[in-house]
């Protein structure tokens, strides 16, 4: 089945169609909302309210891009709008910003699992891991988180950096153990 | 370009295209979710709160004790003093014919309450003694307590015996309860004079006329149209329609109605239209809304069926003021604009007033006490005109159907006797 066919269907309102796109996009898009959720129930609920929403808005859709990428902007959105834009502004956390021991991790020497690394993301503060994952995975800008979140660019940067250190403390930690 | 940093590379390149096992009951989760509903929105529950209102409001202006002449234990306080009244064979006469002066019951004069209206209301639809009784009247007391005929003259008891007295007591302590039985209206018909020479003042055309407002809020059905005289400007229409939908519509409508012994009626008044609609994006939904306040000048026929009135109007809805407020994409369909008719700068799509639109109506109505009528009116309406400005390169356009649910007042005293 074609993706124009499957929109088409889905359109139409057809169980079927729709249960085939939810199962064609559904593993992706769930380890999408377990990178922005605090743990796998909340992800599981950002994702059936993100799919809910493709359902309603799939009619838009006008094949200009990948239909995989239009769900996961919707996704996106979904999982940022569960949180409050307090979570984005007064989390602080005591870690020094201008520590970088980065250079000394073996990063490509790191053996970790998605799950490991979801674990140390999903321990970030909401504001952290939030900016992180959109700075970090779906390749967004400092402006566009900014205006996505309803917060100031330079809130962004300073989120990005203490959700780095944080990440680089644990995967610090993790590395010690393993060695 | 972005720097890569270390952290950001690790998680990006494990991450990306990472995918999860999703449990079953994610889908049913989501199936249920999506399976059509009709929501009751917060704004339904204001229209009918608005309803209950307005029939609080009408109830509480009327007769009320029109209402409680239906009761005939009013005439309970009455009996002991009727039966204490010297009763005379003329007397006897006079109870035990029916009432056929009604002039004695239903004239101004006999009236302490000087309510003109309870008094022939209820002597069209109550038994005279129920009517005697409520009244007050020494006349109306000799009727009431000379009903049933058969109840014997009490005898005045010996005080030497109290046995006896009690039992010569009896029937006084049972009169009043054996006389609330059921009376046969047919032995009270009332003859009147023709009621049209009662019947005061207004006279257009030769007819006697009388009045009625209506109260009616309906939950509407609205179809839009959009239309590109333009075949470039066909893809923006199709844009829109992708984009915009209708949430909901609503109409109060208050008018005023003039009604003619012989069925011909005139209605006109208020409509006060209330249409949302959603616009979608991928990312946002916004509601728009729009107003309409129209007057409608409607003529028509009405029928009465038993109890059932039935009425037919057609005529024009002139619209005095269209509001709208919200947003829309532009017609190169890549950006969102504004329109606001409060705002002089805002997207100049929509007119401020829209002319005439055609309107017809069945309203059927029946009582629920004999001055308020339970309404329920069908109704449709179009605009031929475009709701957008000459220069918007669509034409925006509405058909409106709904059901008018509400009340009909009557006003006037002798509403009763008028019905067509």
């Amino acid at each position: 089945m074609t993706e124009q066919d499957l929109v088409r269907g889905c359109i139409q309102g057809k169980r079927k169609f729709q249960e085939e796109l939810f199962q064609r996009y559904a593993g992706k898009m769930l380890a999408v909302c377990m990178r922005y959720a605090r743990h796998r129930m909340e992800a599981e609920d950002m994702l059936q309210d993100a799919f809910v929403k493709v359902f309603e808005h799939l009619g838009q859709f006008q094949f200009k891009g990948a239909l995989e990428g239009w769900i996961r902007r919707i996704v996106v959105n979904t999982a940022i709008k569960a949180y409050d834009r307090k979570s984005f502004t007064h989390e602080q956390i005591g870690i020094d910003p201008t520590w970088d021991s980065a250079s000394d991790l073996p990063l490509s020497d790191m053996q970790l699992q998605e799950e490991d690394l979801l674990n140390l993301i999903n321990r970030l503060p909401d504001g952290y891991r939030i900016v992180f994952n959109l700075y970090a995975i779906e390749g967004y800008s400092h402006q566009e988180i900014a205006e996505m979140l309803g917060i100031q660019e330079s809130t962004s940067r300073s989120q990005l950096v203490k959700a780095r250190k944080q990440l680089q403390t644990q995967l610090f930690e993790l590395h010690k153990v393993a060695v | 370009m972005k720097e890569q940093h270390p952290i950001d590379e690790l998680f990006r390149r494990q991450l990306t295209d990472y995918q999860m096992e999703t449990p079953l009951h994610l889908w049913s989760g989501i199936e249920s979710r999506t399976r059509s509903h009709v929501p009751v929105s917060f704004r339904s529950l204001i229209w009918c709160a608005a309803l209950a209102l307005g029939l609080a409001v009408f109830l509480k202006g009327d007769d009320a004790s029109l209402l409680m002449a239906g009761f005939p234990i009013q005439a309970i306080p009455s009996l002991p003093q009727a039966a204490e009244a010297p009763r005379t064979p003329a007397a006897d006469d006079a109870s035990i014919r029916p009432e056929t002066q009604t002039g004695s019951l239903v004239a101004p004069a006999a009236d302490p309450s000087g309510n003109e209206t309870t008094r022939i209301s209820a002597a069209r639809s109550k038994p005279a003694q129920t009517i005697a009784a409520s009244t007050g009247t020494a006349s109306g007391r000799r009727a009431a307590s000379s009903f049933p005929p058969a109840l014997p003259a009490p005898e005045t008891p010996s005080l030497a015996d109290p046995a006896e007295a009690s039992l010569a007591a009896e029937p006084f302590a049972r009169a009043p309860f054996s006389e609330l039985a059921p009376l046969n209206p047919l032995l009270f018909q009332l003859e009147t004079e023709p009621i049209q020479d009662f019947i005061p003042g207004i006279k257009i055309l030769g007819e006697r006329w009388y009045a009625s407002v209506e109260l009616g809020l309906s939950q509407d059905w609205r179809q839009k149209m959009l239309s590109a005289p333009a075949p470039e400007f066909q893809g923006y229409a199709d844009a829109r329609k992708a984009t915009e939908s209708i949430k909901s519509a609503h109409t109060a409508s208050l008018r005023l109605s003039l009604i003619s012994a012989s069925g011909w009626t005139f209605r006109s008044g208020l409509l006060v239209s209330r249409t949302t609609e959603s616009f979608v994006q991928p990312d946002a939904q916004r509601t728009n809304t729009f107003h309409e306040i129209d007057i409608p000048l409607l003529l028509g026929r009405q029928f009465s069926f038993g109890k059932l009135d039935l009425g037919i109007h057609g005529g024009a809805a002139l619209n005095m003021a269209f509001y709208q407020k919200g947003a829309f994409l532009a017609p190169d369909a890549e950006k969102v604009v504004e329109f606001s008719s409060n705002l002089p700068d805002a997207y100049p799509a929509f007119k401020n007033r829209l002319g005439v639109s055609y309107y017809g109506s069945i309203s059927l109505s029946h009582p629920i006490t004999p001055s308020l009528h339970l309404m329920a009116e069908p109704y449709f309406r179009y605009m031929p005109q475009a709701y957008t400005n000459p220069d918007y390169p669509l034409e925006q356009r509405y058909r409106t159907a709904g059901v008018f649910l509400g009340f009909r007042k009557l006003l006037g005293p002798y509403w009763m006797n008028l019905r067509p």
